[in-house]
């Protein structure tokens, strides 16, 4: 082979290797493309665009004015909407990584059915139950009052009130955060809780010190899930919202969106509850994921 | 404290279990328990470790009926094939768990968590930085034999401790895991299904098959004195030879390490395998034909492939021998014979007159 054929020959082998590569790189952005493109559209645009409202008064002016008006009229409901989270959330970690914890170490499937439940409840059932079961004339109190522990003119209610809400919302969200919980805890190795039992460590020790700390990635997960997902709630805020006027903050985005027709401010209280939700997120991925 | 097993029972619907299992282990010794996959030795350990309840029997610790007590209240503690040390904590906790369970004060669990692990040869200067994965697998596993000594039990378990490891590392951690274990002067039951495990690390051997206990003596009396046919086979190297004692057939176990090649000068003519006697009975043994197939050379000697009968046995032999058709030895005193199967229960011993094949 001379010179030239040697010279031709690598340049058609560049010529065809080039293009090779590019196809390639076209093929995978093309099967990727409609998915990505479902996400821009329908997630990041809108969101940039709330964003930029968030941002904007009725005459078009970019201002912080949504921003001052949000946190003057709703500061109260914003500590209410993260006291109220953060209260279920606590509630739902510690009953679910119980209940996880005693079904993992003993199965009971009928237990398990029981609070896989929840998961199929739509939330304005579960608002409804519970205003039914909770009302000051519901379930709750009418099976309670021959017991004769009020008077029956002044019925106490656990409906509206922080604590029906709290209720609701650990209930509706238990069915999701066990799923969770007990798959990573059937994920930890008997082996390890047989060692745990064979060193003297009883049910509530094996949950304490072994299961909970080898699942507590996906605990992790579920705190962050759940609390999002509460933060954002809705139906049952709206259906259980206490009378003495604070609110959970997805409540008051309706109302300005409905009644007020404030689109600057309900996009700022979606931006600052999108921010906090985020929050959670990072705070998961530094203090959790890591470990 | 003396360990005593009596009539120990536990069936499962769909796997063997135990079947009226009588036993004692002796005082300060360590006890393997060997057989084949099934055969319930796990069964057995993890029943003493109260893991599993038992159907019937009992089981003594010292004068005290520990049958149904909880695992924490029985002074057994296990060590796991797996190792099963908590990976969420460092290696001091590990080891201490037990310690702070039982609310020993911090001073003491800081003076027998070091004393443990000196004497399992673990560096314990940074060992409450050090999680278990830091370790290497023999490491690991001396770590968690610090965790089971460390409370100071009657009764050390430990479930096929060196069947994760590497042979190298397992041949040295025997050697460790032995010494340990009469350092402490703790009676030890030890799970494998590694014959030479067994026979190389224990004062007594009990040899289990289907739930029951096949045969139980220290190592010499189990290997050189087997009373079952099952003994015999399943210990060492064996096959079974067929063979017709006057009217009635009998199994003959051999060991290949039993059996020598005798000399070059006893290789027969080619292809004469089949004019001679698979196995007949000569002054002061036996003498089988088989033929080498082929050799490998392994380091102290070779091995050579021998084609008896339908079978092929290894027979070590100081130099390499040609493929071809010879004699090979087998002592008197390593000739196990049988009954045939199913022919009422097996009749341990040696053959003593002569057969042919």
């Amino acid at each position: 082979m001379n010179n030239a054929q040697t010279a031709r020959a690598a340049g058609t082998e560049r010529t065809a290797k080039i293009p090779s590569s590019i196809w390639k790189w076209l093929a995978g952005a093309g099967i990727a493309a409609p998915a990505v493109s479902i996400v821009g559209i329908f997630f990041v645009y809108p969101f940039i665009q709330s964003l930029t409202e968030s941002f904007r008064t009725e005459d078009g002016a970019y201002t912080l004015a949504n921003y001052g008006k949000a946190f003057r009229l709703y500061a109260g409901d914003m500590w209410f909407t993260l006291w109220v989270s953060g209260l279920s959330l606590g509630l739902l970690l510690l009953l679910s990584v119980l209940l996880g914890g005693l079904l993992r170490l003993k199965t009971a499937s009928f237990v398990e059915f029981l609070f896989k439940i929840p998961l199929f409840v739509p939330f304005v059932v579960v608002g409804h139950a519970m205003r039914v079961f909770l009302a000051p004339h519901g379930t709750l109190n009418s099976a309670l009052m021959p017991l004769g522990l009020y008077d029956p003119d002044q019925v106490p209610s656990i409906a509206f009130s922080t604590a029906g809400l709290v209720l609701a919302l650990v209930w509706k969200n238990i069915g999701f955060a066990l799923l969770l919980v007990l798959g990573a805890f059937r994920g930890v190795d008997n082996s390890y809780l047989e060692a745990a039992r064979n060193q003297g460590a009883g049910s509530f020790r094996l949950i304490k010190d072994i299961l909970l700390p080898m699942g507590k990635g996906s605990i992790g997960v579920v705190a962050v899930l759940t609390f999002s997902s509460m933060m954002g709630s809705f139906s049952i805020p709206a259906m259980m919202g206490s009378a003495d006027g604070r609110q959970m903050l997805m409540v008051d985005l309706y109302y300005q969106i409905v009644y007020q027709q404030d689109y600057g401010v309900a996009n700022a209280l979606g931006v600052i509850s999108y921010l906090v939700s985020m929050g959670a997120a990072i705070y998961y991925m530094k203090k959790v994921a890591k470990a | 404290m003396q360990i005593r097993i009596e009539r120990l029972t536990k069936t499962y619907a769909n796997q063997r279990g135990i079947n009226q299992i009588d036993l004692t282990l002796p005082e300060g010794g360590l006890t393997a328990i060997v057989g084949p996959s099934g055969c319930g030795k796990t069964t057995l350990l993890r029943t003493l470790a109260g893991l599993i309840k038992p159907d019937s029997g009992a089981i003594r610790f010292g004068g005290k009926d520990v049958t149904y007590a909880p695992p924490q209240h029985r002074g057994a503690t296990m060590v796991f094939q797996n190792y099963a040390l908590w990976p969420h904590m460092s290696v001091f906790d590990n080891i201490a768990y037990g310690l702070k369970l039982r609310r020993t004060p911090a001073a003491e669990i800081e003076l027998r968590v070091t004393d443990v692990l000196r004497r399992v040869e673990i560096d314990p200067a940074d060992v409450k930085k050090r999680h278990p994965q830091q370790y290497s697998g023999g490491q690991q596993q001396r770590i968690a034999l610090a965790r089971a000594l460390v409370v100071q039990p009657h009764l050390l378990l430990m479930d096929e401790p060196l069947s994760n490891l590497d042979a190298k590392v397992r041949q040295r951690l025997r050697v460790e895991i032995r010494n340990i274990q009469q350092s402490f002067g703790i009676t030890a039951l030890y799970v494998t299904h590694d014959q030479e495990e067994a026979l190389s690390m224990a004062d007594y051997v009990v040899l289990m098959n289907e739930g029951r206990i096949e045969q139980a003596g220290t190592p010499k009396e189990v290997y050189y004195q087997p009373s079952s046919y099952f003994t015999a086979h399943f210990l060492g190297d064996s096959h079974t030879l067929h063979v017709r004692r006057g009217a009635e057939m009998k199994r003959l176990v051999v060991r290949s390490c039993d059996m020598t090649i005798g000399s070059r000068a006893e290789q027969l003519p080619p292809g004469s395998a089949r004019d001679y006697p698979l196995a007949e009975s000569v002054e002061g043994g036996w003498q089988l034909t088989g033929e080498v197939t082929n050799h490998l050379f392994i380091g102290s000697s070779y091995r050579h492939m021998v084609r008896i009968g339908s079978q092929t046995f290894f027979a070590d032999a100081d130099e390499a021998y040609e493929p071809g058709v010879y004699r090979l030895h087998l002592p008197e005193e390593r000739a196990y014979w049988f009954e045939p199967e199913g022919q009422g229960a097996d009749t341990g011993g040696r053959m003593i007159s002569g057969v042919t094949a």
